[in-house]
């Protein structure tokens, strides 16, 4: 079923969701998809792959991450009509992603690891791998950070868009983690 | 943190550790082609294709009466179903649906408005102003433009055949989880493709000739008279003509010389000097990403071209150890089949624009 756009928009005002201009294409299209429009659901396919991605990437094999960012989109499309907040998308996302790569190693049942790569016609150079180790080696929060703008190539405006966080914090999130991954590179290459 | 912050926004001068870092881990960043809204007005559930239905357990259906009221109860539902229908389109239950997105298409020769469930070889037609779409599942979508005529012959969720009798589809289905499995069978007067997961466009024309352009994924064409098959990878196209055999595929990229030559090669009725004149042209213009067309000519022409082919091939992508040129050289299925997934990579390793390469020619590229 198409939802019209104005029809969207007029749920999401019914809903009483504060439209700030950063946030209200995806809300916009969180709702229309809510009410089974499937070309919404693809924009925000578009809109948030990468961000699933990355915390996918963050925590299994590089070779498995794309093949479980269709499986995270599936279960956003059976359970969107369940979200109460469409401005909470990016987070909820979010969790589904890390809920699925959980589910994902225990059924595995070993730890991600650097020896497989991705299937594309870029392989990584040894210095890829070990950056990537590096960076799995950080916790969450910065460890995710990296991966979006370092791998990802999202800018930090992005970020905090698609995850719902505040610029500032992003902004000071990423340059602690930057910093971070720095110091662990540099105490790498020194042992 | 300045306000010239690459870190930040990518934005001032980049800091010389920061960008090499992102030029070697962008070999990690997500490559997914998702659907596009402009190409998909309705765009699939992102989805798996369906499994097979796992066997059931048989501790309900165990007694024989009760196998036997239910068949009883499936005849009833048929009967009625069928009275009350009586052959007209049905409302959406089914896995399989179409629709109108323009105009008035005519769907087993009544007007298609709104959506309903498709019929077994119910034929759908649309006009000059007519476009309509089928949802396959929940793994894909053909768009049919005006004036196509095309049916679903086989209602099958895991393997559906669809025919095209004349005009234009265009294909996008999801990714299948198992290698080279085929979601989707089409079927024109001149060929079979199993669509294995992809964004393509099929035109056929009254003659039967048939032009497949692949975008992204592959689609394998086959030949059901001479059991041959080729493998239109992204970025490459296939034309047949009926009576003639399967086309011989060339990617989208290749020098016009090149493109021309094998058309040319795929004629039967060219005399003798000029099919000469168009091997060699394909030969000198060949460039690593031709290997597909050059793969696809090996079992077709006679011993001595084939050893031209052969190490014209060899010299563009080395031979693995694993492969014995002299068994390519007599045409043997397994080595060519070997050979064959030795240079899938080179041609899913969608090629660049290159030089000699020419915009599609006026006419649509047909012969």
């Amino acid at each position: 079923m198409l939802v019209e756009r104005g029809d969207a928009r007029g749920a999401v005002a019914e809903a009483g969701i504060a439209m700030d201009s950063r946030t209200s294409d995806s809300i916009v299209l969180v709702a229309a998809a809510q009410s089974g429009d499937r070309e919404a659901f693809a924009r925000l396919y578009q809109r948030y792959a990468r961000m699933v991605h990355g915390i996918l990437l963050a925590r299994v094999p590089a070779s498995d991450a794309e093949d479980l960012v269709q499986d995270v989109f599936l279960r956003a499309l059976e359970k969107v009509g369940q979200l109460r907040n469409p401005g909470a998308f990016g987070a909820w996302l979010g969790t589904l992603a890390r809920n699925r790569a959980r589910d994902f190693l225990r059924r595995r049942r070993s730890a991600a690891s650097l020896d497989e790569e991705p299937a594309g016609a870029d392989r990584p150079t040894l210095e890829a791998r070990e950056a990537l180790a590096a960076i799995r080696d950080l916790p969450e929060r910065p460890r995710e950070l990296l991966i979006w703008r370092l791998v990802e190539g999202m800018t930090g405006p992005e970020i905090a868009d698609r995850t719902g966080a505040s610029q500032g914090t992003v902004r000071v999130q990423l340059h602690r983690a930057m910093a971070a991954l720095r110091k662990k590179l540099a105490t790498e290459k020194l042992s | 943190m300045s306000d010239n912050d690459y870190l930040w926004d990518g934005l001032g001068a980049p800091d010389p550790e920061l960008a090499r870092l992102e030029a070697a881990l962008s070999a990690f960043a997500y490559r997914g082609e998702p659907p596009r809204p402009e190409a998909v007005r309705s765009a699939p559930r992102p989805a798996r294709i369906p499994q097979r239905p796992r066997p059931r357990s048989r501790s309900g259906l165990r007694r024989p009466h009760v196998l036997g009221m239910l068949a009883a109860s499936l005849l009833i539902g048929l009967g009625l179903g069928a009275v009350v229908f009586e052959g007209a389109p049905r409302r959406p239950a089914a896995f399989f649906t179409v629709e109108a997105t323009q105009g008035t298409p005519r769907y087993a020769s009544r007007p298609l408005n709104g959506r309903f469930g498709l019929l077994a070889n119910a034929w759908l037609q649309t006009d000059d102003a007519a476009e309509a779409r089928i949802n396959l599942a929940d793994y894909g979508a053909l768009y049919v433009s005006s004036n196509s005529r095309i049916r679903v012959k086989r209602l099958d969720i895991h393997n559906p055949i669809v025919e095209v009798r004349y005009g234009r589809i265009q294909g996008l289905t999801l990714k299948a989880l198992e290698r080279d499995a085929t979601l989707i069978s089409l079927e024109t007067p001149s060929i079979h493709a199993d669509d294995q997961g992809g964004v393509y466009e099929l035109t056929v024309d009254g003659s039967g000739w048939t032009r497949l352009r692949v975008d992204r994924g592959q689609v394998a064409l086959k030949d059901q008279t001479t059991n041959r098959i080729a493998f239109v990878p992204a970025g490459a196209l296939c034309e047949t003509l009926p009576g003639q055999g399967l086309g011989v595929p060339t990617f989208t990229t290749a020098s016009i010389g090149l493109r021309q030559a094998v058309r040319a090669m795929d004629l039967r009725d060219l005399d003798a000097d000029r099919q000469e004149l168009n091997f060699t042209v394909m030969l000198v213009e060949s460039e690593v990403p031709d290997t597909l067309s050059l793969f696809h000519m090996v079992e077709r022409v006679d011993p001595r071209r084939r050893l031209l082919i052969v190490d014209r091939i060899c010299t563009l992508v080395p031979l693995p150890a694993d492969i014995e040129r002299r068994r390519l050289l007599q045409a043997e299925p397994r080595a060519l089949g070997r050979w064959r997934e030795h240079l899938m990579p080179v041609w899913r390793a969608r090629p660049q624009p290159r030089d000699g390469a020419l915009a599609p020619e006026p006419d649509g590229g047909r012969y």
